[in-house]
Parts: C-alpha cells; structure tokens; sequence
C-alpha cells in the first residue's frame, strides 16, 4: 500500500519530540487533577469520619481504627505506598528508570487520603508527587518513548502535582529539579515549566485563584533585625535536626519491631495520635488554617510553642509507624510556629525594632523547609512566591542557609534519602553522578562470585573456601550477603579450636561497598581501604551483591582495557571509556 | 506495507493522546462537580460556624466566638461576612494585631469597600493611631455602600468619627465634619439635638444653639433641645434667652437639677447685672452695693483660708482697691457709668482671684463672675 493514498490525516506523523511534548502537557493536567482530587478527597474524609465537633472518643478511635484498615492495605497490596512519596519517586526516577506501577499511584492515593483524612500529622504534597509520577510513569509506558523520555517524565509530573497541591508553580518547578532530579542545570527546565503551568491552570480553575496562606505584607524594620533573622536560622537549624533525627530513630524502632507487627504499627501511630489530638486537634491533618493563624499573628506565644512541640511529635509518630503522608506540610506547620515564637521574643525582647511576628512565621516555613526537605532554593522561592515581595529575600536567604548549614552539619545524609537507606535503598548523591561514557564500577566488577553459607561452621567453611590468593569471601544466600569473613580468621579459629562455630561468629559487617553506577576513582579509593574484596550492591537493595571487586579483577581490567590509550588521557586523569 | 504500518502505530499514538485529552476533560469535569459539592458542603459547615459564633458573641463568649469564626472562615475563605465577623470578633477580644491583618486583606481585595474601611478605621482608633483612623474613616464615608439606609448610615459614621475627634481634642477636624454633617442633615429633633450637643463639644456655641432651637421647633416637647438651647444661649452670654430656654426645659422636667441651678444663675446675673440697660441711677447704686458687699464677703472668707503668700498679696491688693472705692460707691452721688463699669471690672477681678485661689464659685459669686465676663472684664 502506497502512503500517499491514504487520507491527510492518517499520514500525520509524531516525531518523539512531538509525543514527549503533547505528553508533557497532558501529565501536567492529569497530574494537576490528581492532586486536586487528593486535596478534595482528604477534606471530604476527614469531615466524614470527624464530622463537625468531634468528641474525644472519636479523636481516638478514627485514627486509630482508620490506621488498621491502612496498615492492612498497605502491608498486603500496597506497601511502596507507605512514607511521603517523594524519595520513593527519587528512587524510581535514579533507580528504576522511572518506572512506576500503576497500582502504587492508586495506593497512594487511597491509603493516603484514608491515613492523612483520619487525623494523621502529614502533608499531601509528597503523595501528590507520587500519584503524579506513578500517572506519568504508567502513561508514558504506553507510548513508544526511549527509556530516557520515559524517565523524564517523572520530575515532570512531580513539578506539575506539586504545582497543584500547593498552589507555587515556580517553586514546584524548582522542586522537581533540585529534589527529584537533584540537578538545577537539568535540561528538562523547560518541560517541568510547561507541566506546571498547566497543572496550575487546571487547579486554580476548579478551586479558585485564592491563595493556600493569606501572607501578611512583609517589612524589614530595621537593618539590625537581620541578626534575628540569624537566630531565627540557628532555631530552624536545630528544630530540623531535632525532626529529622526524631524521626529517623522513631522509624529504626518500628523497623526494628517484628515483621508480623507491620500491619499493626500504623494503628500504634493511630492511637498516639488520637490521645494528641485530644489535647491538641491542631496538630490534626495538614493544619494550614493554623500556619494562616501564625502567619497574621493569631496565635500567643505559648500556644505556638506548644503547637511546635506538638506537631513535631504528632509528625514523627505518624511518619515513623509507617503511613502514607507527607512531611512537606508538617515541616511548613513547624517552621510557621517555630518562627513566630522567635517573631514574639524578638518583638519583645529585642534592643532594635522588628516587624510583627507574622513576618518571621513565613521566614520561618523556608527556614525549616530548607533544613528538613534540604532544597534551599525550593525555599527561597516558594516563599517568595507566596509573598510576592523583594523585601523578604535577603532574611530569607540568611536564615534559610544558616539552618540548612547546621541541619547538614549535623545530619550529613539528607532525610529523604535517609529514610531510604533504612529500607535499603541507596540513592545517588550528584557528587557520585559521572558523566556518561566513564568507567563505573559495573564496568570492571566480576559477576561470577560464590559465598559461604552463614548456616555453616568454620571448619566447614574453611574446607570449601575457595583456595588460592583470596584474602576473604563473601558470606551470604541467595545473592543476599550478610558480610564478609577473613582467612585469617578462619585459620585463627581453626588454631583456637572454635572450628565448630558458625561461621556468622567470625564475619565482619564493618566494610565498604560500592555501587554498580560508582566511579573507577571511587572503587580505588575503596578498594585500597577494603581487606582484599570489595562487593559492589544494588543501590535499590543494598544487600543485594550484583558483584564483585578484586585487586586481581582491576589488573585484568586494566590490561584489557588501557593498554594501547595515548599518554594524553592517563596524564588528565581521565578514566574515560 | 511497512511504511503504511509504521503509520498505523504512529496513529495509534495520536488516538492515544487524543483519547487522554477527552479523559482529562472527563476527569476535569468531574473533579470540578467534586469541588463544587465540597465547596457547598463547606459553606453548610461554615454557616453553622458562623451562626454559632454569632450565639456566642451575644452572649459574650467573645473567645469561643473567635474559634468558631475561624472554623467558618476556613470552611469559606471566600466569605467576606464570615472573615469581617472574625476580625470584629478578634478585635472584641483585643487581638487587634491579628484583626488588623484580616481587615487590611479585605481591605486589599477591596479598597473601595465602606464596611471594611469602617472596621478598620474602629480597630485603628482603638490603638489611638489618629491620622490613619482619619484616614479610613473618610474612606469609609467616601466608599461604596450597600443596603437601603446608605445616608443613615453614612451620618452615624460621621458622627461616630466627629466624637473620636472631639475625644482626641482635634477640634478643627471635628468642626469641618461638622459643617458636612449639618448640611445633610433630616428633619428630625433627635438629628439636630446630637448635632448640636458636638457643636457644643468643638466649641462652635453659635452652630449648637441654631441646632437646639432647630430641634426644639421641630419637637417643643424635647427637653435636652431646650435644656442645651438654654446652656448655648448661657455660653454666648445671652442671659435673658438662657432664661426664656431654661424656664422651658425646667416646665417640662420639673425634676432636673441642673436645670434649676442654671436657671437660678441665669436669674441672677438677670437681676443683679448693674450695668444693664434701662436702669434708673438709684437701682444701679443698688445693685452695685449689693455686689461690692458680696464680693467683699467673698475675699475675706478666701483670705481667711489662705496660706500662700503670692496669692495673699494679689487678694490684699484687692482688698485695698476694694476699701478705696467703697467710699465712692457708698456717696450720696450717684455714681457715674465710667464708676458704675470700674466697679464691675473690681468685682469681677475679687471673684476672679478668689475662685483661683479657693475654688469655683456657687451662687451669687458665679452670677457676679459671669456679670463680668459680660461686660468685657479683664479686657
């Protein structure tokens, strides 16, 4: 058949451009809706199960019944679904090629309209981020798109449900760049832009243009108020701490609690958060109306102080126990409050003039952002778009990097990719991101390895170690290594008598690890400080070996691969392909 | 065929696309039902809030009022009545900060509005900031209204900014508002006596008696137009119109004190005033004895009670002035007008000195006082 007897139309053709742009908009929309059918369905839940004037009963028992409905979901069908959202789209974009199942976007969206509509101290922007990714990544798949198309549509539905839940097109733009992809100088600035734009047309369209918070007009009363601002900083520095070091011990305990009491944790969350809400019902859901309050000086200062406490305890619990919500949100909430504590003493106390407190909640919701979530820029200009106002941006900016310089003083690992590393998943930090076309780990690492099995002893161990030059081997089953045991303390315990106990008695965990996507100058560098065997595991599991590295594995590498390169590439360091 | 293949897949994805658009419109749709219902099933919520916060403003559970205002105007952020309900009730309970920010958003949504300049303009003057409560006051009379009785309303704000004026002493403002105040005022007793009562306040006695006779003529049963008539014509002076008000006001509220005390000075200063008109020489001597006598009493009894040795000597000095022209007075001459008035000025300086120095006189010594005042003393 002749192409041109068929029809004009038929003959339209799509370029991947032309399919990858058109997709670009529609995620944006779709993205937008789902956000803003998250918002809509957890209002609606929440006024269902608390009604208007809830007695305290009901506080107590709609969380805590609510969470074991949850805890059952999301152990038996949806258990990607717990926890924010945001660093399990971080990982399905650096580690899974942006491939989201379908079913994870719905369980997030049900188990986190059930989970925050019930009381639970958490944000819906992460969800949001993940339903959107989760859309994206299952439209995108049906669609002949390269891997790389493919994975860039995630940071760009997470700029557009972003763009929708809290209403900042700028800032959410700003967040699936410096977040999601980790990189301000993405190429994909412009399609982020375009998903946002239209998310947020779609959002404000259906809610109204009316702003999530009614910021008040910012003043810097005097030049002098920036040493407030200073300590403002130092405050939203530790409170950030103080929140995600909570959390991050909260979530080791409840990891650590047996694996049949997982469908039961989230009612364990449920409960606590039932006995705060007796005492404190602000702390209940999101909680802008309060932030609103803070922000317009409506709160005294004991309240918000209290309130700070609360909501950080509240936000732990609900977090740590293994629900699905946010902590975007809780983190604004906190800032507002911590900031307006500081706003009263300062006006109080201070020996210059200073602004209303108001001004300092909403220098504050940057400030702990910018500590909790560590997108520094994300804060500066999702404040600065919430008030429209030059004036704000140099305190801003002061208190932002002070809090964020201690946060990371104090907690290297940012939280987002801590709470990964608890589940075992490693993401790439930009400073270990090589250029394509340079040699990774994966390049030189040996796939054919054994291991020793941990249920063995030593003197069995020593008979089917495998002989010749090897230092140590890797103790484990079925390709779950549980670590590495020495020779020499094989023969020292042979020597001693202890050749009858396990082997796990003599295996060593403290050692490095790289992962397949490390550099060539990184695997030296560990390689020099490991004892002769260097496992090279999955970043999505980090138990996981996917290989081995070898003293004798790099010589062969080396020889294979660099003999016959000019002198040119050695003396640059270079270690290209 | 493999071309015309390759066509198939490639529509395939437009159909794809265009089949995603119609679904997003779908969605949209529905999305847009669902946030329409919620937002009425809001507004039900916040209507109750409000209602109840209305309950509890009356009854004057002014913090739980707040609380349920908030929960009404965080159902319905968009309802203005619900967000000026909350700021009133915030600045009710002295959380003018917060109510300030509130109103200043509303006012910021718009400017033009009288209400919230109104609102605005109260919690101002609450914190005693002047210029900016002038500020949205005029804002407020200059705004746009709603409702049937936009001129009522309008002159009772007024009013209400005439009386924060007269308060802070800022007479002259006060005086201008009233100017604009009394040229659209209604044909009513009630309107002309309030007016009259402020006029009197900022010290244009002349505006505040025209208003009072005003109010009285068009009610002759108003006893406050005819009592402040009265007092306006005592300030200007015009005793025998004090007299003529007084008596009236006094007909009609037999039981007013006041009243009476005003009427017995005014009669007074009637009845001993010596340098009234048409007074025969011997009736004047009279009366001049009459005064001299009562003013000598008075500085006696004062110098009795005085220890300060300044105001010792002033009275003193008077006292001899005083022996120097009792001789005169007391002649078989009759005196003179230029005697007559220089007698009038002494007197007028003994009581004057003595209510400095032993407090404001009662009585006759008032009448004698104001007889003075009268006729120029101290000029």
């Amino acid at each position: 058949m002749n192409t041109s007897e068929l029809p004009r139309i038929w003959r339209l053709r799509l370029r991947e451009n032309h399919i990858f742009l058109a997709l670009t908009i529609l995620i944006g929309v779709l993205a937008g809706l789902a956000a803003v059918l998250f918002t809509l369905a957890i209002n609606g839940t929440t006024y269902l199960l608390f009604g208007i004037s809830p007695s305290y009963l009901r506080y107590i028992l709609v969380p805590t019944l609510m969470s074991l409905v949850t805890g059952f979901l999301l152990t038996k069908f949806f258990p990607e679904a717990r926890g924010s959202g945001v660093p399990q789209t971080e990982a399905a974009y650096h580690l899974q090629q942006g491939e989201i199942p379908a079913r994870v976007a719905f369980g997030k969206f049900l188990t986190g309209v059930l989970c925050i509509g019930s009381g639970h101290s958490m944000g819906r922007e992460g969800p949001s981020v993940q339903i959107g990714a989760g859309l994206a990544s299952s439209i995108g798949r049906w669609f002949p798109l390269s891997p790389a198309r493919a994975q860039s549509l995630i940071p760009v539905a997470a700029a557009a449900a972003l763009s929708a839940a809290f209403n900042t097109p700028v800032a959410a733009v700003l967040f699936a760049l410096e977040e999601i992809i980790g990189d301000l100088n993405a190429a994909l600035l412009g399609s982020t832009v375009v998903a946002s734009v239209a998310s947020v047309i779609v959002e404000r369209s259906i809610l109204g243009s009316s702003p999530i918070f009614h910021v008040p007009e910012y003043h810097l009363v005097d030049p002098a108020e920036l040493i407030a601002y200073v300590a403002l900083g130092i405050v939203g520095g530790l409170v950030s701490l103080a929140f995600c070091k909570g959390l991050l011990h909260a979530r080791a305990l409840f990891l650590r609690m047996p694996v049949r009491s997982k469908m039961f944790q989230p009612a364990i969350g449920g409960l606590i958060i039932g006995v705060l809400l007796i005492f404190f019902p602000q702390v209940m859901g999101v909680g802008y109306q309060y932030v609103n309050q803070a922000l317009n000086n409506g709160l005294l200062l004991r309240t918000m102080l209290v309130l700070c406490f609360a909501k950080l305890v509240a936000t732990i619990v609900s977090y740590a126990s293994g629900n699905a919500g946010g902590i975007f949100a809780p983190s604004l909430y906190l800032g507002a409050m911590a900031g307006g504590t500081i706003g009263v003493l300062m006006h109080r106390f201070a020996p210059f003039p200073t602004g209303d407190p108001g001004a300092y909640a909403l220098v504050g919701m940057g400030t702990l952002f910018a500590g909790i979530i560590r997108a520094p820029m994300t804060s500066v200009f999702m404040i600065f778009e919430l008030t429209q106002d030059y004036q704000v941006l140099v305190p801003l900016m002061i208190a932002n990097m002070i809090s964020f310089l201690i946060s990371t003083r104090y907690q290297p690992v940012p939280l987002y990719h801590a709470l990964l590393q608890q589940e075992h998943v490693h993401l790439p930090t930009p400073s270990v991101r090589i250029p394509a076309g340079t040699w990774r780990a994966s390049d030189l690492m040996l796939r054919d390895f054994a291991f020793i099995s941990p249920q063995i002893s030593i003197e069995q161990a020593a008979e089917i170690a495998p002989s010749g030059d090897a230092s140590c081997f890797l103790v484990g089953d079925k390709g779950v290594y549980s670590g590495l045991v020495m020779r020499d303390h094989i023969e020292k315990a042979l020597v001693s008598g202890a050749g009858k106990d396990p082997i796990t008695t003599i295996v060593t965990t403290d050692h490095a690890h790289v992962h397949p996507d490390h550099s060539i100058e990184l695997v030296l560098d560990r390689l020099a400080k490991s004892p002769g065997l260097l496992p090279v595991v999955s970043r999505n599991q980090v138990n996981r070996v996917e290989g081995v590295i070898t003293p004798q594995a790099l010589i062969q590498f080396v020889q294979r691969n660099l003999q016959g390169q000019n002198t040119d590439s050695h003396s640059s360091g270079g270690m290209g392909k | 065929v493999h071309e015309a293949g390759t066509y198939r897949i490639l529509n395939g994805e437009i159909l794809l696309l265009i089949a995603l658009a119609v679904g997003g419109i779908g969605v949209f749709l529905f999305t847009r039902s669902m946030a329409a219902r919620e937002q009425r099933m809001e507004a039900r919520i916040a209507a109750i809030w409000y209602k109840e916060g209305q309950r509890q403003l009356d009854s004057g559970e002014v913090d739980s009022a707040v609380d349920s205002f908030r929960k009404a105007t965080t159902n319905a952020p968009g309802n203005r009545s619900y967000t000026l309900a909350l700021a009133n009730a915030l600045a009710r309970d002295n959380h003018d900060a917060e109510a300030q920010q509130i109103l200043l958003r509303l006012r910021e949504s718009d400017p033009e509005n009288a209400e919230f300049n109104l609102y605005l303009a109260r919690l101002v003057a609450k914190r005693g900031e002047i210029p900016d409560a002038v500020r949205y006051y005029q804002n407020a009379l200059y705004g746009r209204w709603t409702g049937s009785q936009v001129d009522e309303w309008k002159r009772q704000v007024r009013t209400e900014l005439i009386a924060y004026l007269l308060a802070h002493h800022e007479h002259n403002m006060a005086l201008s508002e009233l100017l604009m105040l009394e040229s659209d005022l209604p044909e009513s007793a009630a309107a002309h006596g309030q007016v009259a009562q402020l006029f009197l306040q900022a010290g244009d006695v002349h505006h505040a008696l025209k208003h009072y006779l005003v109010a009285a003529q068009l009610d002759p049963t108003d006893v406050r137009a005819l009592r402040g008539a009265g007092e306006a014509a005592f300030e200007l002076g015009d005793y025998a119109k004090a007299n003529q008000y007084l008596e009236a006001a006094l007909e009609l509220d037999p039981n007013s004190e006041t009243t009476r005390k005003l009427l017995s000075v005014t009669g007074m200063v009637l009845t001993y005033d010596p340098l009234a008109p048409h007074l025969t020489k011997e009736e004047r001597q009279r009366r001049l004895l009459l005064n001299f006598g009562q003013s000598q009493q008075r500085l006696e009894s004062c110098l009795s009670q005085m220890s300060n040795n300044q105001r010792n000597a002033e009275l003193r000095s008077l006292k001899d002035e005083a022996l120097a022209m009792e001789p005169k007075l007391h002649s078989r001459q009759l005196p003179d007008s230029e005697l007559a008035r220089s007698a009038v000025e002494l007197i007028y300086q003994i009581e004057k000195a003595a209510s400095v120095a032993c407090g404001e006189p009662e009585g006759l010594d008032q009448a004698l006082l104001l007889i003075g005042v009268k006729h120029g003393g101290g000029q």
